[in-house]
């Protein structure tokens, strides 16, 4: 059973949420066949005390990831840093092979000068607690796409067979003359896998586009509505967003003028075959 | 196209030949924060960095040749007559006479009984200088916890609605000359933190600064009926405020989606195209209630969305011939425009 563990909070984007009690369960199916158990845990001392003694066993079996959630604001530093060791020795008794991502969160209240050297005072902080854990850092808020480009990376570390879904892309991507092809999930817009034949300067851009589909996702909800698919076109630009199959959705850029949207669709088609997809 | 006019004029001319609206209202009522979110693109929780507006600023937010307009934001710390602007006092005459609109701010958890009262002060003084002014009142910050639900806006509403009526009334008893009409007065419920002050602004503008409104109305109302659409709107892309609508009325929700696309679709196109803003955009939304958003970039400045059946995309060779059209109309009325406001300046000088 795969299991992440939000410890402390995941920020939404609400300004009103409530704080979470105890643990939340929820199951969801990711990409057909992959299905992760998250318990969104309580970041309140009390609900702690409780996690790491009589839920011990329960919570931190068979973990397959752990993510925990500093927020950057916080007062307590100090006891924030005995719960994480507490967390992490709870972790590393029950499931020593799972991998650790800490979010370093709401990093949008630091000055932005300031945001490197506070995110390397912290991560080295961190680190030093890991053991034999695997621990990765990211700093995030939600505010900008860094929250995207942490939670890109933890669901990319879970799909299973990335090596054979990147083939089917990069061949598509190359039978398609596009400069690149990208696989989201389609409920939260993560990237799962990507394939490009040009390279391109902007190494954010993933999450950056995870982030403003996400928003518009959003607005579309509240037009009753879902979000399905986008072709964008200038003189020297074509991207288009269609569905994959049930959970995903993929992205084709190409820059080539002479590239049909009506091709682009065909080869879609026949990636959707060779993939098994419906 | 570039008009005639603008290539000549220096900013200081534009910003003076510019239509104007007028911003006022309390101190702390959100006047700056509202400027700056919807004509700034701040985002709303970096307004609570935003100090308290010390002199009154006058700011040129669109240029485009069909709507050319300024804001100008007056502090509200200090009584008018101790204000002064560009090194000379600020005189009534100074602040109403070349605007149009006069959008009066009104903090929703204010106490409403003295903001109506300095609400019709200024109306005073402003229509004594400017008859055709036109009044609109933001019952602004409705987004905290006293507004969790539509009715309790529309209650805050209706109470400064009623008090802002009563205080008009009043004046039109007392001053010898017609000044004002209670019944004249718009209200809105807006807040930096959706899209209701963006929408706000869109219908001032509209309304209220676009010279060739109705002729862009009647443009917009062909583009729907030709290619059998449910909704339009030319958009001043930078703000994402609607210059004009077709005929048909504006329901929130599609102007939100509408308003959506344009950060969608550009946002996604500058990624892979950074030099979009010299290449014209178009693009196609499909959603699945059966809905469907084109958008269209126009010129530099506008771009037109449109909200339709998603089956009716597929008659794609129309609907390229009709915005063709829609786009070589626009530019021939942008030139027009271009041509009398430069006659219009030449006669002033
Ligand atoms: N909750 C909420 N706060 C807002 C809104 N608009 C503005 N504010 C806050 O109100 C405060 C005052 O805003 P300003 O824009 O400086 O007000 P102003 O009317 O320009 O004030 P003066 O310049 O002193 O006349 C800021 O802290 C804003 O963040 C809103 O729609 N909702
Ligand atoms: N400034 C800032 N505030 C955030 C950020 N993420 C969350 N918040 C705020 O922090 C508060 C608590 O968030 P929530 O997710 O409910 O925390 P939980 O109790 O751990 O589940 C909310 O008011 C959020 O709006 C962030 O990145 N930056
Ligand atoms: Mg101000």
């Amino acid at each position: 059973m795969r299991s992440i563990i939000f410890a402390d909070y995941l920020a939404r984007d609400t300004m009103r949420l409530s704080p979470t009690i105890d643990v939340e369960y929820s199951h969801v199916r990711f990409l057909g066949n992959l299905h992760l158990h998250l318990w969104d845990c309580g970041g309140q001392d009390d609900f702690y005390r409780n996690y790491l003694e009589n839920m011990r066993d329960h919570i931190f079996r068979s973990v397959e990831l752990l993510i925990y959630v500093f927020d950057i604001e916080s007062e307590e530093e100090g006891s924030d840093f005995a719960q994480f060791a507490e967390v992490l020795e709870a972790l590393e008794q029950h499931s020593p092979d799972a991998r650790v991502y800490v979010l370093v969160h709401k990093m949008d209240l630091v000055k932005e000068e300031l945001r490197d050297d506070v995110f390397e005072e912290r991560q080295a902080s961190i680190l030093e607690l890991a053991g034999r854990l695997r621990v990765a850092c990211f700093a995030t808020s939600i505010w900008d796409e860094t929250l995207y480009r942490a939670w890109s990376e933890i669901v990319y570390s879970l799909v299973p067979n990335t090596h054979m879904l990147e083939t089917h892309l990069t061949d598509f991507c190359r039978a398609c003359g596009a400069d690149e092809v990208v696989l989201f999930e389609s409920t939260t817009f993560l990237v799962i896998g990507h394939a490009a034949q040009n390279p391109h300067p902007d190494a954010h851009r993933f999450e950056k586009i995870s982030n403003i589909i996400k928003q518009f996702k959003l607005s579309c909800r509240k037009a009753q509505a879902q979000f399905e698919g986008m072709l964008v076109q200038t003189n020297t630009l074509t991207a288009l967003f269609a569905i994959l199959s049930k959970n995903t959705t993929i992205m084709v850029v190409a820059s080539d003028p002479l590239i049909h949207e009506a091709a682009l669709n065909c080869n879609i088609a026949d990636l959707r075959n060779r993939m098994n997809l419906k | 196209m570039a008009s005639p006019a603008s290539s000549s004029e220096s900013l200081e001319e534009r910003v003076q030949g510019a239509a104007r609206i007028v911003l006022m209202g309390s101190q702390r009522s959100g006047k700056t924060s509202m400027e700056r979110v919807v004509f700034g693109k701040l985002s709303p929780h970096e307004t609570l960095f935003v100090p308290a507006t010390s002199a009154p600023t006058l700011r040129l937010v669109s240029s485009s040749d069909l709507a050319r307009f300024a804001i100008f934001d007056i502090p509200g710390s200090a009584e008018l007559s101790e204000l002064s602007h560009n090194g000379s006092p600020l005189t009534p005459f100074a602040v109403f006479s070349r605007c149009r609109v006069l959008v009066y701010v009104i903090d929703a958890e204010a106490e409403p009984n003295a903001e109506c009262a300095r609400f019709a002060e200024v109306v005073e003084i402003a229509r004594k200088v400017n008859p055709r002014l036109a009044l609109e009142v933001f019952v602004h910050k409705v987004d905290g916890d006293l507004f969790l639900t539509e009715e309790q806006k529309l209650d805050c509403r209706r109470e400064i609605e009623q008090c802002v009526r009563a205080e008009l009334a009043d004046l039109k008893r007392v001053s010898q000359e017609e000044l004002v009409d209670e019944e004249e007065v718009s209200f809105s419920l807006t807040s930096i933190y959706d899209h209701s002050v963006f929408e706000a602004f869109s219908k001032v503008i509209s309304k209220r600064l676009v010279p060739q409104r109705d002729a862009l109305e009647k443009l917009l109302d062909a583009l729907v009926s030709s290619c059998d659409m449910e909704k339009s709107f030319l958009f001043d892309v930078s703000s994402k405020v609607y210059v004009a609508t077709d005929s048909a009325p504006v329901d929130s929700a599609s102007y939100e989606l509408c308003a959506d696309a344009i950060d969608v679709v550009l946002d996604v196109g500058s990624i892979y195209a950074p030099h979009l803003s010299n290449d014209a955009c178009s693009a196609a939304v499909t959603l699945s209630n059966g809905m469907a958003l084109v958008l269209d970039e126009v010129d530099a400045t506008l771009a037109v969305v449109c909200l339709l059946r998603s089956e009716n995309l597929d008659k794609k060779g129309l609907i390229d011939y009709n915005l063709d059209c829609f786009r070589k109309a626009l530019h021939q009325l942008a030139d027009l425009n271009a041509v009398s406001s430069s006659n219009s300046a030449a006669c002033c000088s």
